[in-house]
């Protein structure tokens, strides 16, 4: 696949269709990859596609290092397409702006397999957001890599179960699991910078005038800037795990960012990043909103 | 006063009970979410039984995340401003990797220079550094490229060195190291010859070991004559601007200072700051730094350029945490190999 994938972009530079590619290449830890950024047709050679291509690069099209050096390609998974069609949603991007490489996917590796140095797919090594994934081929792409992939058969998934497992607790019970969670947060913002749709230029940590947030990376600090984050990502989160796997101190992030996208299918019956032709589910407002939970 | 002595695993447990009922606090690595951090232990059970490093560096104990620098309230009669609780009791870490426990001398020149930095050193008074040598390096540890050794002393007061499962090789580099060995006399036992002799194979062994390397030799210079060039765009390109590197490295040290409360009180700390934020130098009217490129230019150039120049050392001990921690696969020592390269080519011309 990753020779499909080169002579493409090849030929995308060469015909001058796009200036810049964002892909993944190989990282220089044994197993790993990473982004790459190639202007050259001659630099082709070095993308890659593997089951170790697990960054979503869709988080680089809104930076300054990429606008303003002509029109982008980009390497996507499904679950990356969908952060895209959010930013297409939120007028971050028009959908020309971007030619969209396309990634069939089997689903990528685990932060533990990739660490353990287990770099073969499998059930146990996959990260969990892909258990879940509904989008194995992309829902849009200019081309494709690979085959069109089938939706994953239902099967065991990983995040209902711990949410469920944690909501049966009492709130102490749960407010204990969050305070030991948070409290390891050291406020380096690798949640954010690693997220496609954390694109705010000033984020709220750093507005000082007032200061609304206490930067201090203690629990109340820490709290307030976790749910803050989560607050803002509620239906627009589409599950690609990036702040999860960038976190250096684990904290199960998806785990919040889980519950936020149930809770809003369950309301409005919204999933992000799906279809960017409709209306943001809390950027809209419609008479038939349930309302039963406004209390 | 002998320097060098040999403990059993049995006594190291019963060291680490001694300096508890002296009423030091023991800290040490343990196993915990997946991480491996320096914890309060009750005992020497608690230790992660095999580690290579921890994942934060013990700078959190010197330089901490967050700590209050004073308290304040606003009455009728005035300002009170109340200096921040005392901190307790001594510390042990115990089980210090030798490239952290190297990060210490370093940057004690910045805490303890024209400007003493109290807190910092009133921590770093109090606190007993136990090293351990390590036997096993990681793929992306490179701690002979700046000149230390996975079993250097330096930063450390005493420095176990496993012989084996049950023994250690202890030497007493400082004089808080020699004075635990005149506390607890019982607990060491005579080191012969053969003894030192296989001290210095795990050293070797552990070095050959690391396979990351990186000639330093006029990366200095290329600085000093670089600081606008290409290079740094380059390198830069994938850098998010976090401060995973940053948080986790123990010689980055920049903090920033922030009132939290409202108008009746509350409490001012130092907190970490990162030069990778892109608001680190905002200032009202400009933004120097206003590209990724030239944030992470700063990093290098504060590691092994300005810190070269005002104390004549890399602020670098090739702990490999950055490369670690990056989650898009940034190296420091391919980009310090990089500028390694340009040098030669530069030579040859």
């Amino acid at each position: 696949m990753s020779q499909e994938l080169q002579e493409k972009a090849k030929e995308l530079l060469e015909k001058g269709e796009v200036e810049q590619i964002i892909g993944y290449g190989p990282g220089t830890r044994p197993g790993t990859a990473r982004p790459v950024f190639l202007t050259l047709p001659e630099e082709s050679p070095c993308l890659i596609w593997t089951p170790a291509c697990v960054h979503n690069l869709v988080v680089y099209l809104t930076r300054k290092e990429t606008r303003g050096r002509g029109k982008v390609a980009i390497t996507a998974k499904g679950c990356d397409v969908r952060a895209l069609f959010v930013l297409i949603q939120e007028k971050q991007l028009r959908r020309e702006d971007v030619y969209v490489i396309g990634l069939s996917c089997q689903g990528v590796l685990s932060k533990e397999a990739l660490a353990g140095g287990r770099w073969e797919l499998s059930e146990e090594t996959m990260a969990d957001k892909c258990k879940i994934c509904q989008v194995r081929t992309p829902l849009e792409y200019d081309f494709l890599v690979g085959e069109k992939v089938e939706p994953r058969p239902a099967g065991v998934d990983p995040y209902a179960a711990r949410i469920e497992e944690l909501e049966s607790r009492s709130s102490e019970e749960r407010w204990e699991f969050w305070r030991r969670e948070l409290s390891r947060c050291i406020k380096c913002y690798a949640c954010r910078q690693a997220c496609p749709l954390c694109y705010c230029r000033r984020c709220i940590t750093e507005k000082s005038v007032p200061q609304w947030i206490d930067k201090s990376a203690h629990l109340r600090g820490n709290l307030a800037w976790n749910l803050i984050r989560a607050f803002h990502l509620a239906g627009r989160c589409v599950g690609c795990g990036e702040c999860e796997r960038a976190c250096p101190v684990n904290i199960p992030l998806m785990l919040l960012n889980q519950k936020m996208s149930r809770e809003v299918a369950a309301q409005f019956g919204y999933v992000a990043g799906m279809d960017y032709t409709v209306e943001p589910a809390l950027a809209s407002f419609d008479p038939q909103d349930r309302q039963d939970f406004i209390h | 006063m002998v320097k060098e002595r040999i403990l059993s695993r049995a006594n190291r447990d019963r060291l680490l009970d001694r300096l508890r009922e002296e009423g030091l606090r023991v800290f040490g690595p343990r196993l915990t979410d997946g991480l491996v951090l320096f914890l309060e232990i009750q005992s020497a059970s608690e230790l992660a039984p095999d580690y290579r490093n921890s994942t934060r560096s013990i700078k959190d104990f010197f330089l901490p995340p967050q700590e209050p620098l004073l308290r304040y309230g606003v009455r009728k009669e005035g300002v009170e401003v109340q200096p921040p609780a005392g901190e307790e009791a001594g510390t042990v870490l115990f089980g210090v990797r030798p490239c952290d426990a190297a990060y210490l001398p370093i940057i004690d020149r910045v805490f303890s220079g024209e400007e003493k930095d109290q807190l910092y050193l009133s921590r770093r008074e109090k606190t007993l550094i136990i090293g351990l040598s390590c036997e096993t390096p990681e793929d992306t540890c490179f701690c002979t490229s700046l000149g230390y050794s996975p079993g250097g002393s330096q930063g450390c007061d005493l420095l176990l060195t496993p012989l084996g499962e049950d023994r250690f090789f202890v030497e007493f580099i400082s004089e808080r190291g020699e004075q635990v060995a005149v506390r607890f006399p019982e607990l060491w036992q005579d080191a012969s010859a053969s003894d030192r002799e296989r001290r210095r194979g795990v050293e070797a062994e552990a070095k050959a070991s690391i396979q990351r390397r990186v000639d330093m030799k006029g990366i200095k210079e290329w600085l000093d004559g670089h600081f606008d060039d290409p290079l740094w765009e380059e390198i830069s390109r994938r850098c998010l601007g976090c401060a995973a590197c940053y948080y986790l490295c123990p010689t980055c040290h920049c903090f920033d200072i922030v009132d939290e409360g409202d108008m009746w009180g509350g409490t001012r700390r130092r907190i970490w700051d990162s030069c990778s934020f892109g608001h680190f130098t905002q200032m009202p009217a400009h933004q120097p730094r206003e590209t990724q490129a030239r944030r992470y230019r700063q990093r290098i150039m504060h590691k092994f350029k300005y810190y070269v120049d005002r104390f004549g050392i890399f602020a670098c001990v090739g702990c490999g945490r950055c490369l670690k921690a990056c989650p898009v696969g940034i190296d420091l020592t391919e980009i310090l190999g990089i500028i390694r390269d340009r040098l030669s080519a530069a030579e040859r011309k």
